[in-house]
Parts: C-alpha cells; sequence; structure tokens
C-alpha cells in the first residue's frame, strides 16, 4: 500500500496529520524534521512515514474514516509519482502559488497584488529532489537586514516591519542538470616532427580515452516569475539534496514550472566543458601528443526536477509602478536583492565626503580655469560612460533578453511577445537623461577655442560644466534605480494592469 | 706645543669665519629696480611704485620689469634678467611682457618658497584686469601688495586688534594658507571639484556594493557531485600536415641583420648648465 500523506482535500483537510494527535504537521527548519503544530512531537520524514504505515496496517479496515486520517481517499488519491495541493492565481500577473496546509495565500509575491483567486486542487508531477528548508524565516530576516544594514541609501520603505511580513518561503522549480559521459572520447594533438627543405611536418595524433564521467546538479529555476538574475546568484548546494517527499513542503508554499527543462542544458555544458578540459590536461598523454585543450563533447543529459527551497519579497516601488525583489537562499542564507538608492540619503553622504575632499583640495590644489575644465569634461565623460551602461542593463532587464527561462515561457503563453520598449524611445529616452552632460562637454571645449584673455569665460564655462555633472547625478540614481527594479509582471501579462 | 698652537689657531680660524659669515649675512641689503624698458610707468607712477616696492625688500630683491621685444618665454627672459645680477639670493620679478601681453611672477631663493608658481599664478588672476585696462602702475602696486602679503604670512589684526574673521580668513585657516591673498576662484573650482568628486566616489560605492553576485563556473561545480575517471589515454599517428616556411625566412639565425653596438654619437646638453632654481606664474591680459 502507497504510503500517502496528504489528507483528504474534499473534506476540507489536505494537510498531514500527526500521528499522535492528527495535529496539523509543518517542516521545522532547524530540526529538520516535521513537527506538530499541536503536541510538538517531531518526526523525521521516514520516522513519519514509518509511524503512518504502522498506524493503518494497525487500524480496522473497516473504519474508512478513521483511515482517511492519514491518507488520501482513492477517488482524489494522488499516485506516487504525483503531489497536490491548493493553488492560488494572481488575477493580475498569473502567478500561481501552492500550499499544503490551511493558509490562504493572500498576496502575490511577484506583483503585490491582493488579488489572488483560490484555484483548483493542482497535482504536480513530483519532482525528484528537493533541498529542504535549512534557514528558518528569523534567519532569513536577519540575513536581509544585514544585507540593507550594510547598504546605508536603502530607501526606509524597504526596511519597515509591513515589509518585512511579506517574506514568504516558497520553494521554487528547478532544472537539474545531470551531464554524463561514460565510454571513450577522441581528441586531436598535433606536434612537430622534422624539417625538411623548405618544409616543416607535423605529425597528427589520434588521442582516445576511456571516460567515467558525471557532473551531478547544474540547476537553472524553472519559474518564468523567478528572474534568473536573481536565481544564478543564490546558488545551492545540491549534494544536500535529498529525494523529494511531499512533506518537506508542509507549512510552505510551491511556485509552478513554466519553463522548459531543456532549456538550460546549453549553460550547463558551458558550465562543464572548460572544467572537463581543465581535469583532462593533467593527464600528461594530451600535452605530449599536442592537444591543448582535450574536450569532452556530447555530454548525454540526463534532467531532473527539484524543488528548491527560497524566501521571496517582493516590494512595490514608492510610485507603485515597478517591484522590488528580494530573494533569500532557503538554504544557505544568501541574498540577492535589489538595493535601490534613496536620493535624499545618497545627497547627504556625498556632500560629507566633498567636503572632506574640499578641505583636503585646499591643502595643495589651486587649478588654472583650463585644468577645472578638463576635469569637468573628463567628469562628464566618466557619467556619460556609466549612464550609457546602465541604459543598457535596464534594456536588457525590461526586456529579459538575457533571461531564457522568460524567452521558453513566453513563446508558449500569453505573455506579451512586442518590444516592451521600443528602440527609437529608448534612444529619445537615453538622450532625455544624458543632455546635461553633452553639454558640460561641449560648453568648456567652445570656451577653450574662444581664446579669450578673461578668465571669467573659462571659468564661467567650468563651473555650469561642473553644475551640470552635478545635476546628472540625479538622473544617475534615477538609472539605477530603474536597474534596481522590475516592471509589474502583470504588463507582460495581456490584459494586466497596475492595480494592487 | 706645536699641537696647542696649531689647535688655538683653528678654533680662532673657526670663529672668525663664522662671524665673517654672520657678518655677511647681516650684511645683504636688498634692491628695488624699475626696468620700464616698455615704458608704461610715468615719472610720478615710478616713484610711487619705488615706495610701494621698498617694503619687500625687507625679504628680498624687487624687480618691476617691462619689455616690448621678447622672444622667450617669461620664465626665461625674468631669469636671464634676475639671475645674472643676484645668483641665488631671495628676490621677486614682476614682468610685464608686451609683446606677449603677459605678466608674469618670478621669484627665487627664500621668496621662491613662500610664492610658489601657484601662488604667483593666483596674484596674477587676480591682477591682470588692471593690466587689460592698461593700469600699470595699478596692476603692479597690487601685485606687489599680495607678493608682500604672502612674504609676511601672517592673518592682519585687526585696529581693535582683534582676529578678523571674514569668510576668506577662515577659507585660509581651513585650507592652512594663513596669507590673506583673495582666492575666490581656487574655492569655488575647488568646492565644486571636490563636489562632484564627492558625488562620483559615492555613486561609483553605490554600483559596486547594490551588484548582484554571479557566482563563477568553479562555485557551481563545487555544489555539484563530480565524476572524473579519464582511463587508457593512448594515442596513434592519425596522419601528417606540412607547412611551408623557407629556411631563408625562418628566423633561427638571429646573428645576422642590424645588430651591433651602438658606436653614434653620444649626444649629450653641453649648453651652458644653466641655473634651475626660480619660478613663478603669469597670465595673459
Amino acid at each position: 500500500m502507497d504510503i500517502i500523506l496528504f489528507n483528504n482535500y474534499e473534506n476540507g483537510d489536505d494537510m498531514i496529520k500527526c500521528p499522535n494527535c492528527t495535529g496539523e504537521m509543518k517542516y521545522d527548519p532547524e530540526l529538520q524534521k516535521v513537527k506538530c503544530e499541536f503536541c510538538a512531537t517531531a518526526f523525521t520524514i521516514e520516522e513519519l512515514k514509518e509511524k503512518i504505515k504502522n498506524k493503518i496496517v494497525a487500524s480496522d479496515v473497516e473504519d474508512v474514516d478513521n483511515l482517511n486520517e492519514y491518507s488520501f481517499d482513492n477517488s482524489t488519491a494522488t499516485t506516487a509519482e504525483t503531489y497536490e495541493g491548493k493553488s492560488y492565481k494572481c488575477t493580475q500577473c498569473g502567478a500561481t502559488l501552492m500550499t499544503f496546509d490551511d493558509t490562504a495565500v493572500t498576496f502575490c509575491s511577484y506583483c503585490g497584488s491582493q488579488a489572488m483567486l483560490e484555484d483548483k486542487l493542482l497535482k504536480q508531477t513530483n519532482p525528484d529532489y528537493v533541498i529542504p528548508f535549512k534557514k528558518t524565516r528569523e534567519e532569513c530576516i536577519e540575513a536581509y537586514k544585514r544585507k540593507i544594514n550594510s547598504f546605508k541609501f536603502v530607501p526606509k520603505y524597504m526596511k519597515e516591519d509591513v515589509t518585512l511580513e511579506k517574506f514568504r518561503g516558497i520553494y521554487m522549480p528547478y532544472c537539474i542538470n545531470n551531464l554524463k559521459k561514460k565510454g571513450q572520447i577522441r581528441n586531436e594533438g598535433e606536434k612537430y616532427s622534422h624539417r625538411r627543405g623548405d618544409y616543416i611536418y607535423y605529425n597528427k595524433y589520434a588521442i582516445k580515452s576511456d571516460v567515467d564521467v558525471a557532473y551531478e546538479g547544474i540547476s537553472f529555476d524553472l519559474s518564468s516569475k523567478f528572474y534568473d538574475c536573481y536565481s544564478m546568484s543564490i546558488p545551492y548546494n545540491f549534494k544536500e539534496a535529498v529525494k523529494f517527499d511531499p512533506a518537506y513542503l508542509t507549512g510552505y508554499y510551491a511556485d509552478t514550472l513554466d519553463v522548459e527543462k531543456h532549456v538550460y542544458q546549453d549553460v550547463a555544458k558551458e558550465i562543464a566543458t572548460p572544467d572537463a578540459t581543465k581535469r583532462l590536461r593533467k593527464d600528461n598523454m594530451f600535452r605530449k601528443y599536442g592537444c591543448n585543450l582535450p574536450t569532452i563533447s556530447n555530454f548525454d543529459n540526463d534532467f531532473k526536477i527539484g524543488m528548491f527551497p527560497t524566501y521571496f519579497l517582493g516590494v512595490r516601488s514608492k510610485d507603485n509602478q515597478s517591484m522590488h525583489y528580494a530573494i533569500v537562499n532557503g538554504q544557505t542564507g544568501e541574498v540577492a536583492m535589489d538595493l535601490p538608492i534613496d536620493f535624499k540619503k545618497y545627497i547627504l553622504v556625498s556632500l560629507i565626503v566633498g567636503l572632506i575632499i574640499f578641505l583636503v583640495l585646499n591643502r595643495f590644489l589651486i587649478l588654472k580655469p583650463e585644468y577645472v575644465s578638463i576635469f569637468s569634461v573628463v567628469t562628464a565623460f566618466i557619467c556619460l560612460r556609466i549612464s550609457s551602461g546602465q541604459f543598457k542593463k535596464i534594456a536588457i532587464k525590461t526586456e529579459h533578453t538575457d533571461d531564457k527561462g522568460i524567452a521558453n515561457a513566453k513563446k508558449k503563453s500569453t505573455l506579451k511577445q512586442d518590444s516592451f520598449i521600443k528602440e527609437k524611445k529608448k534612444k529619445k529616452g537615453n538622450f532625455k537623461y544624458t543632455y546635461k552632460l553633452w553639454i558640460a562637454i561641449l560648453l568648456p571645449i567652445i570656451a577653450y577655442f574662444t581664446h579669450f584673455a578673461e578668465d571669467m569665460v573659462y571659468y564661467g564655462a567650468a563651473f555650469i560644466s561642473l553644475a551640470l555633472v552635478l545635476w546628472s547625478f540625479k538622473d544617475l540614481v534615477k538609472e539605477h534605480n530603474l536597474l534596481a527594479s522590475n516592471k509589474l509582471p502583470q504588463l507582460e501579462k495581456r490584459g494586466g494592469d497596475l492595480s494592487e | 706645543m706645536n699641537k696647542k698652537l696649531f689647535f688655538v689657531l683653528f678654533i680662532i680660524f673657526t670663529i672668525s669665519l663664522t662671524s665673517l659669515a654672520i657678518a655677511n649675512e647681516e650684511e645683504v641689503s636688498y634692491e628695488v629696480i624699475i626696468q620700464d624698458d616698455a615704458d608704461l610707468l610715468t615719472d610720478s607712477e615710478e616713484a610711487k611704485l619705488k615706495e610701494d616696492m621698498i617694503p619687500l625688500t625687507e625679504y628680498g630683491n624687487i624687480v618691476f620689469l617691462s619689455t616690448n621685444n621678447n622672444s622667450q618665454n617669461q620664465h626665461d627672459y625674468a631669469h636671464d634678467y634676475y639671475y645674472p645680477k643676484y645668483g641665488e639670493q631671495s628676490g621677486s620679478v614682476f614682468l610685464v611682457d608686451m609683446e606677449n601681453r603677459y605678466i608674469y611672477i618670478y621669484s627665487d631663493g627664500k621668496n621662491l618658497e613662500k610664492i610658489p608658481s601657484s601662488k604667483a599664478d593666483i596674484i596674477t588672476d587676480n591682477v591682470y584686469r588692471y593690466a587689460s585696462n592698461g593700469n600699470w602702475y595699478g596692476c603692479a602696486s597690487h601685485a606687489y601688495e599680495q607678493i608682500y602679503k604672502l612674504l609676511g604670512g601672517s592673518i592682519k589684526k585687526s585696529s581693535s586688534g582683534n582676529n578678523n574673521y571674514s569668510l576668506s580668513s577662515i577659507l585660509g585657516f581651513l585650507s592652512g594658507d594663513a596669507s590673506e591673498i583673495p582666492m575666490p576662484m581656487k574655492y569655488i573650482s575647488n568646492a565644486l571639484i571636490a563636489l562632484v568628486l564627492g558625488f562620483l566616489t559615492t555613486f561609483i560605492y553605490v554600483l559596486k556594493h547594490s551588484k548582484l553576485k554571479m557566482p563563477t563556473s568553479e562555485e557551481i561545480l563545487n555544489n555539484c557531485n563530480i565524476k572524473f575517471q579519464v582511463q587508457n589515454t593512448s594515442a596513434e599517428l592519425a596522419g601528417e600536415r606540412r607547412v611551408y616556411s623557407p629556411v631563408s625566412e625562418s628566423s633561427g639565425y638571429s646573428g645576422h641583420g642590424s645588430g651591433g653596438h651602438s658606436a653614434g654619437h653620444s649626444s649629450h646638453s653641453a649648453g651652458h648648465s644653466s641655473h634651475s632654481s626660480g619660478g613663478g606664474g603669469g597670465h595673459r591680459f
């Protein structure tokens, strides 16, 4: 008999019951056990399975009601390959979150909307692995606080308790790439042989080796809502993954996968191949026969699915037009987050730094007006460079051109196919931010070519130029804040709007 | 006996040399020279300017020099005038170069320590407008006044004996510059430069610390299970490739070519080893 951990959803009971008191059980990351909320008894997953099995065997087979307290009703029973939970769908951005207990999803983590609709019972294919939560929610919030406290420019609303309460433990679906190669590989080498007359002769070698190579656990997220720039920056240790069991999900939410698993296989190979070359080069035979870059091509990829733990926080920006995300790795406690700047704090710190520099400069620096002009032109160029770099990144982030998962999800869903920002608009927008810097560059140059004896011309041009450079920092901060935020996910969904 | 006599003589000789040196130093008297070759000053202006210049002789020689004919740069012109006359003695030259329409302050000796090029630039910045208006006396007089302030190097007390807490004196105090030469442009430009540097460094800090850190391939693979076994590597000859490379063009013989020792004339700067001290600054007008 299959041991089925979730109880009968039809009875409004989709939670794991304590074998002792039938109380609700949740996974406790501190204990690494499933713990009863009522009698505080804790079991490892194996112990719980054993207990339930014994209970079922010991109970009166005819007492079906009693049995159902520990197992699924046959009519809705999951097979060993599936698990199920209540699903909630965001009416704004279309995100789906699953829960496995009585907790209702009252807001969407991805867009901040409170329009979450309880959907049907969702059945999902069992993943192969799960990395259980190791960090508690409190530890996650501590890690988040440490991060924002180390960065003094974060706006106040990112630190508020109301914001922190929105942290959610969510299991994200990941594709685990297991690259394998067993058998013979062939590489080519070439070595100087001899000279005869005007010709140099090289010998070509076919180098064969028997290899048994496996890279297990190169993982990428399979939820298009969980952007690659965040998921990639909080790598998981696959060595701690265990065989999937739905009991690990209790007390947490789970996202559903909407990206095909083969999408990242090229990236996985790009990661593994240089390492394979490095390891092969340790074998002197390759060097001896002139093969400097031995490779293993054509890895076989055995895809597996895993559920990896994250604490996810989505905060709407003050203007309500974008989202800042903060993600804490539920296994390692690493934090990946958007760090927008509070402009007032930025000005304050800059003024203090400026004052110190002023006092130091006054000790030794007396610049002729032409050198002041050169300084302003150089700094204007630096700011222009920073600005154009930021614009490139903003375009990439807005279009998600570097996110293979979103590109894949777009192909098969209602996500808008058309470009969010048209090229022309982009250029115009760029100039809107940079015209001050162009004036700051041109003004001193024009003054220089006028050859006036009057210092005030040079000083005037240099001072206006410097003032414009200072003004442009406001735009640079704006650009940075654009980069440290994400457009609302509903803007990518037909019919989505900006409402909360 | 001879040794004692020698010792006494040595002491007397040393003492007399030292006192002679001190006497010489005390005897150095500095001069005022007005060499107005460009005829910019009237006689009365020359007399007035001389009076203005006399207090500066407390610190060194003081020269007013004007010319209509200068093919050198201003520093060399002033140096060539000053050095043959006074050597490395302390002194300053205010030069009006009418040919290049340039005013320049040259200093040497102890005066140079107090009036380096940067300070000379400030003084000429402050007085070039007089020169632009043809007020040569005003130009020179104000320049000497500011040179004097720099040489004196102390904040003037107000008539009541209290310190004068003007903005420039406060800024001067903050910048470690006790002289009271007006330097408004220095403060404005330094303030703007400092602000821009402050904003820029803070922004670069922000950029650096707000970046999402991507793991390297190595870090990703450290989190994976890796099995790597290579066995029975063997190589077999699979063919041959030949490359045309004529012997004559080969680089095997590096002996020929344009080697050899550098027997060319070793030129040395044979010009007169000019006195390298002295410095100054100036301004077009």
